[in-house]
């Protein structure tokens, strides 16, 4: 199973999402080492407190094993976004391991205040 | 239960001791100022709202800081401690050594040709230590020191000697080696913590005796060396292709014949093969808990024993030092259960602590407790402790340095499979079995019952 | 596949390993006593009946190896079943570890009426609490700001005290429950279940949903998604669309060590040998990072272990006795090359020492010795059957440390 839809079982299935929808990328100049799956979908409930209600949240699928990232990656992903819509604040990255455990990060478009616990 | 693998603990943290400094504690019944209006110590703001009341409290810790800094620090004339540092030796010498500093603190010097008197010698780090904690003023020793320690003077002439201030005392003691710094460091926090310290001076040698094991009963050799051939029957003739063609009675069994993997088992035979220890990582202090009874001169096996690293020069250590760091450890004569002989007598007090509390409580429900359930779970409690503690209870050390900051590690080693002679004898006395390191679960079988 | 309480456990989780004792196929092995002849004579006939018979053998669980060879799933839910209650093999791709998705879905769909608690229901519930304890807090610390600026009003400060005693009642609970667990867990003997509240707590949780279902959640407001998955004529799911994915240490070891599974690729199925190259892959040298794991895993499994995962605390596996639904893992395990320097960092170790004790578990760090290249090239010269494999493992050798932090404010008394 290829990690878009990997991604995409986990997210309606075990996360609950709707409408949840595999985007082409578009293949850039400055290629990164790794593939990524773009997704984007709509969460059960708002992810943070401070969200919008009904938030479209985009969804950045990539594999475990390829453990180094750089900021010009995570350029990328909001690269990737843009060709289809307005820069979030923030994506949400979607760790594919090889057991089939889906563990989710957000990746925020710079600096933001901490979250209390 | 797999769903609470993410629970965090945050209550109780351990992060609980790098607490803010509170400086009030320290002014309590000095000063007057203020007392009342202070706030009481809450949990830290999370954001900056730009009111009078957090710009006040904030004014008020600095307050008491400063307060706190301002009192004068001294010690009275007839307590004065004194010392001269003698550059060549690289030590102090405390003429008239009194009070109460010296438990595990100096090597003593008797004088020659004065019996009255009490000399101390101090090393770099007890001298900085007392100095720093304003127990002792020191002074720039010249030959008359060297001429004072020959001589029938009762009183070393300090008039003549330069005061040493803290900042030259730090350039002479600390200064010759990067790693001074982080050792005393490492000994002045466990120091001002209240443990009881020695350096260590000597490497330990251990002799390896092999030990003479305890003489079995004539029975119980007979069922030794028959499960003894049995499991070397069964490692020869390995394992699945038995599955489906062997009859088993038990999951022991089942986990005898799957034993394939060698394990490091502590015994003399692996301390006879240990690698030489990396000075870098060599032992620098031996640590009690403090006690009353304590003596230098003959101290006990140490509570910690403490390697001490610089995280900018030295690697996180791989498994050879680790292992040669226990060749270092003094350790306490085997087959003597300490946990028993460590327990001391409770002083009669109204004030029950939790603990006490609990451990009564649990007291009382084990008596009440089938005793074959009883000393089944005595049993397993053992276990526990071997496993999660080690199995030898030998253990070392490591304080990692970065820049002041120290993070202390503790290697302990163990063997989870308890098959070393000490270990075997220590849970057989509990309950006999052929393999301690199975951890599959029997049914208890209370004796009532049978 | 739930989770089910108390006396159930020992029943449905009697085998620790997919492997059929002679004695619970043909009858237990009599009580004898010396001095009772008697027993001799039962205890003889019980042995002679086992041995007429040939040992049980159970159907081998058919796993399927993806075209690129690196994942290994069972599809079955027999085969799922067998290998979860029997050893806890495996994962769920739909669940955190046990495969209960079907059932969850069924229960949130209304298609059942069974009242089943799943580990992840559970989770929800507490994520729920947490979720309004800190709804409570971001009011209560508005009204402080507020307090700050100005003095508060009389229903400010009424509403401020309300919310400080709810906060300190959910706080309360949380910790008699966890001093109750505490007490629990101080019998080492007994089963550790879930504690009463939390179990209380969910199924109340869920009735609520199931009322919820019949009165006013028409069919109309499923989600499309559901919808596609319900067969509208018998009103049940169309297909389980989870399957349990077995890690390369677990197919491995249940291949050959317990012979108990068949894996096939492409409708083939794989020789012992075809399997541990295709788990080596590319690098054929002993300290290969699944050959390590492999030794570990063994080693733990061999001594009545449960090991899984280590994922989620940045370790290479988490050590259970008994499993997963019984008792916290209490060991996170990371497995080390023997003699590598360097083979971690002063802050990545401190990080992972940090995240284990977090929660609770001791870090015991594994170091493996391999054989030389050459011993190892020999070996995989000659026929890689069993014999040769257990050959190869009989050179490796673990020794295990007990990592602790010291904290010596605490230790001083």
């Amino acid at each position: 199973m290829s990690i878009a839809q990997q991604t995409l079982t986990n997210l309606v299935h075990y996360n609950l999402w709707t409408d949840v929808t595999v985007h082409d990328v578009q293949e850039s100049a400055e290629s990164t080492p790794y593939r990524f799956a773009l997704l984007s979908g709509l969460p059960p409930s708002k992810l943070d407190q401070s969200d919008k209600e009904g938030l479209r949240e985009w969804v950045i699928a990539r594999l475990l094993e390829d453990r180094h990232s750089s900021m010009s990656e995570i350029e990328q992903f909001f690269r990737a976004i843009e060709s289809l819509a307005p820069r979030p604040k923030r994506v949400t990255l979607a760790l594919v391991n090889d057991d089939a455990t889906v563990t989710y990060y957000f990746v925020h478009d710079g600096a933001i205040k901490p979250r209390q616990n | 239960m797999a769903e609470n693998e993410d629970v965090v603990v945050l209550e109780n943290d351990t992060l609980a001791e790098d607490d803010v400094q509170d400086w009030s504690a320290l002014n309590a019944g000095v000063l007057k100022i203020a007392d009342e209006a202070l706030p009481k110590r809450e949990g830290k703001f999370f954001d900056q709202d730009g009111s009078n009341t957090q710009m006040e409290r904030l004014s008020d810790a600095r307050n008491q800081m400063y307060f706190a800094l301002l009192h004068i620090r001294g010690h009275h004339v007839k307590l004065t401690l004194r010392a001269v540092w003698c550059p060549s030796r690289m030590m102090a010498l405390v003429p008239h050594a009194k009070g109460s500093f010296f438990k595990d603190v100096g090597v003593a010097h008797t004088y020659k040709r004065k019996k009255k008197a009490q000399g101390m010698w101090l090393s770099p780090f007890e001298v900085v230590y007392l100095v720093e904690r304003g127990s002792l003023v020191v002074y720039l020793g010249d030959d008359s020191v060297e001429t004072f320690l020959e001589n029938e003077d009762l009183a070393l002439d300090y008039e003549p000697l330069k005061k040493l201030p803290l900042s030259h005392l730090y350039a002479l003691a600390l200064a010759l080696d990067l790693d001074l710094v982080d050792q005393y460091e490492t000994y002045a926090l466990l120091k001002r913590l209240g443990y009881l310290i020695l350096e260590r001076k000597v490497e330990v040698k251990h002799e390896v005796v092999p030990t003479a094991k305890p003489k079995a009963s004539l029975w119980e050799r007979i069922y030794l060396s028959l499960t003894l051939t049995a499991t070397l029957l069964f490692s020869r003739l390995y394992s699945a292709l038995y599955f489906g063609r062997v009859h088993f009675f038990s999951f022991t069994l089942v986990y005898q014949l799957l034993r394939l993997i060698s394990t490091y088992t502590p015994g003399p035979q692996e301390m006879s093969m240990l690698p030489p220890l990396d000075h870098r990582y060599r032992i620098m202090f031996d640590v009690w808990k403090p006690s009353p009874g304590f003596s230098k001169k003959n101290p006990p096996v140490p509570d910690f024993q403490v390697s001490v690293v610089n995280v900018s020069r030295v690697p996180f250590p791989s498994i050879s030092v680790i292992k040669a760091m226990w060749g270092q450890v003094k350790r306490r004569p085997t087959n003597v259960d300490t946990s028993k002989s460590s327990i001391k007598p409770k002083q009669s007090s109204k004030f029950v602590s939790k603990r006490d509390e609990r451990l009564k409580r649990k007291a009382e429900r084990d008596s009440k407790l089938d005793p074959a359930i009883r000393s089944r779970n005595d049993y397993l409690a053992k276990k526990e402790k071997l496993l999660k503690g080690g199995s030898t209870g030998t253990q070392v050390v490591l304080a990692a340095v970065d820049t002041g900051v120290i993070n202390f590690s503790i290697f302990n080693e163990t063997e989870f499979s308890l098959k070393s002679d000490a270990t075997i004898a220590d849970l057989n006395c509990l309950e006999s079995r052929a393999d301690h390191g199975i951890v599959w679960n029997e049914k208890v079988v209370p004796l009532n019952k049978s | 596949m739930l989770k089910r309480r108390g006396k159930n456990f020992n029943q449905i989780y009697r085998n620790p390993l997919p492997v059929t004792l002679s004695v619970d196929k043909y009858g237990q092995i009599p009580p004898t006593s010396l001095a009772n002849p008697v027993s001799w004579i039962s205890l003889a006939c019980r042995l002679l009946y086992i041995y007429s018979h040939l040992p049980p053998r159970e159907e081998l669980t058919k796993v399927i190896s993806d075209e690129d060879g690196l994942t290994f799933s069972v599809a079955d839910d027999q085969g799922s079943m067998r290998l979860w209650r029997q050893g806890f093999f495996g994962k769920g791709t739909l669940s955190r570890s046990e495969p209960s998705w079907k059932a969850r879905v069924e229960q949130r769909l209304g298609l059942t009426n069974a009242e089943n608690i799943a580990s992840e229901d559970v989770t929800a519930v507490r994520r729920g609490e947490r979720k309004a304890f800190k709804g409570l807090r971001q009011e209560a610390q508005k009204l402080e700001q507020l307090g700050r600026l100005r003095v508060l009003n009389e229903d400010e400060q009424a509403r401020y005290k309300s919310l400080v005693d709810q906060m300190d009642a959910m706080r309360l609970g949380k910790e008699t429950a966890e001093s109750e667990s505490a007490l629990k867990d101080e019998s080492v003997a007994t089963d550790k279940g879930e504690p009463e509240d939390i179990g209380r707590k969910v199924q109340e949780s869920l009735k609520i949903s199931l009322v919820e279902e019949d009165d006013n959640f028409p069919v109309s407001e499923l989600r499309e998604e559901d919808r596609t998955l319900i067969d509208p004529e018998t009103n049940t799911l169309r297909a389980n669309l989870e399957a349990l994915q077995l890690q390369k240490t677990e197919v491995f070891f249940l291949l050959f060590a317990l012979d108990a599974v068949k894996v096939f690729k492409n409708d083939s199925s794989l020789l012992l040998q075809e399997l541990f190259y295709a788990c080596l892959g590319s690098s054929h040298s002993p300290d290969n990072k699944f050959l390590l794991d492999y030794v570990v895993y063994h080693h733990f499994r061999s001594l009545g272990y449960c090991a899984r995962s280590g994922l989620k605390f940045g370790c290479d596996m988490i050590l259970y006795k008994r499993g997963p639904p019984m008792l916290h893992a209490e060991y996170a395990v990371l497995v080390v090359r023997d003699g590598d320097c360097g083979w971690t960092d002063w802050p990545d170790f401190m990080a992972l020492a940090r995240v284990v004790g977090g929660v609770r578990k001791t870090l015991v760090l594994v170091f493996v010795e391999c054989p030389t290249q050459e011993e190892f090239d020999e070996i995989l010269l000659s026929e890689l059957d069993r014999c040769a494999l257990s050959r190869l493992f009989l050179r490796y050798k673990v020794t295990e440390v007990v990592y602790k932090r010291w904290s010596p404010s605490r230790t001083r008394d």
